[in-house]
C-alpha cells in the first residue's frame, strides 16, 4: 500500500508538472532557467522553500539530533536562520545584478562582471564541481527512502525511475514546473513533520499537559563542538545565498522588492523544526538505540502513525529528492550549454540542456551504485568549495575594482585552504575549514586593493 | 566591470533591525544556553530559544520591510 501511495503523489507532482507547461504560453530557454524572471513573491517563496528544505530536512536533521545531540541541532537551525536575514539584504542586489547581466546562470554574472569568457568558464567548472556531490546526494538520500519503504530489492530500477521523473520536471517546465511540484512537495512534507511531531508529543506527555522537569537526552556539546558550531553558523549563514547550488533560484523572481518580501516569511517555514525536534526526542527517550541513526524519523512515524499517513511521510521525502536533483541537474547543464561548450547547444539550445541532463543523471546514477562512500566525501568537499563563491559575489555587489585574475586566485586559495584542512584533519581551535577558507579568500581578493589604496 | 557604478548605499538601522539584532541572537547569545542542563517539555533550551527566534526573525524582517 504505500508504495502505491507514493506512486500516485509522484504521478500526481507529474500532473502539476503538466499544468505547468499548460499555463506557459512558450517555453524557452530563459522560462526553462528562471521562468522567464516573472515569479512574484508567494511563487518564489513557494520554489526556494522548495529547494531549500530538501530530503535533508527530514533524514539528517534528526539523525543529526540524534546522534551528534545539541551542538548539532543549534547548527542546523542557526545557519538556516541566519542565512534569510543576510538574504534579506543580498537577496535583491543578486537579483539586480543578474538581469543586468541579462544572466541564466551564476557563471554568466561572472563572466559579463569581469568582461572575461575564461573566467566564466572557470567558474563554471568551480559550480559544477560543488554542485555535482549535491545532487548526488539526492540520489543517496532517495535511495535510502526507498529502501525504507521496502523496495530494496529493485534500488538500481527504483532509482532509473527516480531519475526520469526528474528529467520529466525540467522537460516540462524547468523552474516553472518545479515551482507547482514544490507546493504540492511542502504540504506534504509540512503535514508528515507536523503528523510525526505531534504524534510523539501525545505520546510522550499523554496529552496531559502537565510537564516536570526532564533531564537532557541529547548528547551535550563540548567547548569546541560549540566553537565548530558558532563557525559553521556564520560561514554558512552568511554564505548560503552566494552558494551556486542556491543564488539562480533568485533569478526567477519578478523584481527585487519580490526577493525581499518571500525573504521576509522564509523563517515562519522552519516552524516545522520543532516538530522534529519533539519526534527525536521520543525515539531518544522512548524507544531502543537504532544502529542507523538515517532512519530515526520514519521509525517514529512507523511506530506512532498508521501505515498510510507513513506513506505521505515518505513521499513528501521522495518529492523533497526528486525537486532538487531536477533543479541541480538542470543547473549543472546550463552551465555545461551556455558557458562550457556553447557551441555545442548553438542553434538548439533547449535539446542541449535536455541532453546534459540526461547526461548529468545517467552518470549521477552509476556513481551512486558504485561509489557511494566516496561521493559523501565529495559532498563535505563540496560544502567548503561552494561558499568561497561569496568573494565574488562581494566584488560583483560592491563594484570593487578587482580584477579576474585576482579574484579567482582567491577563490582557489580559499577552496584549497578549506579542503587541506579538511583533508588533514588538523584542527585550528575546532572553528571551520570553510570559514578559515574563506577569510584566506578574502584575505587574497580584498588585501592588494587596500594596498593599492594606501599607496594611492 | 563599470567604475561608474555607485553601489546602492545601505541603511544602516534597517540592516541593524534586520540582521544584526538576529545575528545578535542566534552567535553571540545562544551557545551560552547550549551549556545549560535546563529543559522546557525535554527539549534544551538553546533550541527552544532557537523555535522562539524563527517567528522573531520575520518580525524584524517585516519591520524593514514597513520601513523600506
Amino acid at each position: 500500500m504505500m508504495a502505491a501511495i507514493v506512486a500516485c503523489v509522484v504521478l500526481l507532482s507529474l500532473g502539476a508538472a503538466c499544468l505547468a507547461r499548460s499555463r506557459s504560453q512558450h517555453l524557452s530557454v530563459e522560462t526553462l532557467l528562471v521562468a522567464d524572471r516573472a515569479l512574484p513573491a508567494p511563487m518564489l517563496f513557494i520554489l526556494t522553500v522548495g529547494e531549500i528544505y530538501s530530503i535533508g530536512s527530514i533524514v539528517a536533521f534528526p539523525a543529526g539530533l540524534y546522534a551528534h545531540g545539541i551542538s548539532y541541532g543549534y547548527w542546523f537551525l542557526g545557519y538556516l536562520l541566519l542565512a534569510f536575514p543576510v538574504g534579506y539584504f543580498v537577496g535583491p542586489a543578486i537579483w539586480e545584478r543578474a538581469r543586468r547581466y541579462d544572466a541564466c546562470t551564476v557563471p554568466e554574472v561572472f563572466g559579463r562582471h569581469f568582461g572575461s569568457r575564461i573566467f566564466e568558464r572557470l567558474t563554471a567548472w568551480g559550480c559544477i564541481a560543488a554542485l555535482v556531490p549535491w545532487g548526488q546526494f539526492q540520489f543517496i538520500g532517495l535511495r535510502a527512502t526507498l529502501g525504507m519503504m521496502g523496495l530494496p530489492g529493485a534500488p538500481a530500477a527504483g532509482l532509473a525511475g527516480c531519475a526520469v521523473i526528474a528529467f520529466a520536471y525540467v522537460a516540462l517546465g524547468g523552474m516553472r514546473a518545479s515551482t507547482y511540484v514544490a507546493f504540492l512537495k511542502d504540504s506534504l512534507m509540512l503535514f508528515g513533520i507536523a503528523a510525526v511531531g505531534v504524534a510523539a508529543i501525545c505520546a510522550q506527555y499523554g496529552g496531559t499537559g502537565v510537564h516536570v522537569a526532564h533531564p537532557v537526552v541529547f548528547r551535550q556539546p563540548a567547548v569546541t563542538d560549540m566553537v565548530f558550531a558558532v563557525s559553521t553558523i556564520v560561514y554558512q549563514g552568511v554564505g548560503f545565498y552566494f552558494q551556486p547550488s542556491v543564488t539562480p533560484y533568485l533569478f526567477t523572481a519578478r523584481s527585487a522588492q519580490a526577493v525581499r518580501k518571500a525573504m521576509v516569511f522564509m523563517p515562519l517555514y522552519m516552524l516545522m523544526y520543532p516538530f522534529a525536534v519533539f519526534a527525536t526526542y521520543f525515539a531518544v527517550r522512548s524507544l531502543p538505540p537504532l544502529h542507523n541513526a538515517n532512519g530515526v524519523f520514519f521509525h517514529v512515524a512507523n511506530v506512532l502513525l498508521p501505515p498510510w499517513v507513513v506513506a505521505l511521510v515518505m513521499a513528501g521525502a521522495v518529492l523533497a529528492g526528486l525537486l532538487v536533483l531536477a533543479a541541480t541537474s538542470l543547473n549543472i547543464a546550463a552551465m555545461m550549454t551556455r558557458s562550457i561548450m556553447p557551441r555545442l547547444a548553438h542553434g538548439h539550445p533547449r535539446r542541449a540542456i535536455n541532453l546534459g541532463v540526461i547526461l548529468f543523471l545517467m552518470l549521477a546514477l552509476v556513481a551512486t551504485a558504485h561509489a557511494p562512500a566516496i561521493m559523501l566525501t565529495a559532498l563535505n568537499i563540496s560544502g567548503y568549495v561552494g561558499i568561497q563563491f561569496a568573494s565574488l559575489w562581494f566584488v560583483v555587489l560592491l563594484d570593487w575594482p578587482v580584477s579576474a585574475r585576482v579574484a579567482g586566485a582567491g577563490v582557489v586559495c580559499g577552496a584549497a585552504t578549506a579542503i587541506a584542512l579538511f583533508a588533514s584533519g588538523l584542527s585550528v581551535g575546532g572553528i571551520n575549514p570553510g570559514f578559515i577558507g574563506l577569510l584566506v579568500n578574502c584575505a587574497v581578493v580584498f588585501c592588494p586593493l587596500w594596498r593599492g589604496r594606501r599607496v594611492a | 566591470m563599470n567604475p561608474d557604478r555607485q553601489p546602492d548605499r545601505p541603511d544602516w538601522r534597517r540592516v541593524a533591525l534586520g540582521l544584526g539584532v538576529p545575528f545578535m541572537a542566534i552567535v553571540p547569545v545562544a551557545p551560552f544556553l547550549g551549556f545549560l542542563s535546563w529543559t522546557i517539555m525535554g527539549i534544551p533550551v538553546i533550541l527552544v530559544w532557537m523555535f522562539v527566534w524563527f517567528p522573531l526573525t520575520s518580525l524584524c524582517l517585516w519591520l524593514c520591510e514597513q520601513r523600506s
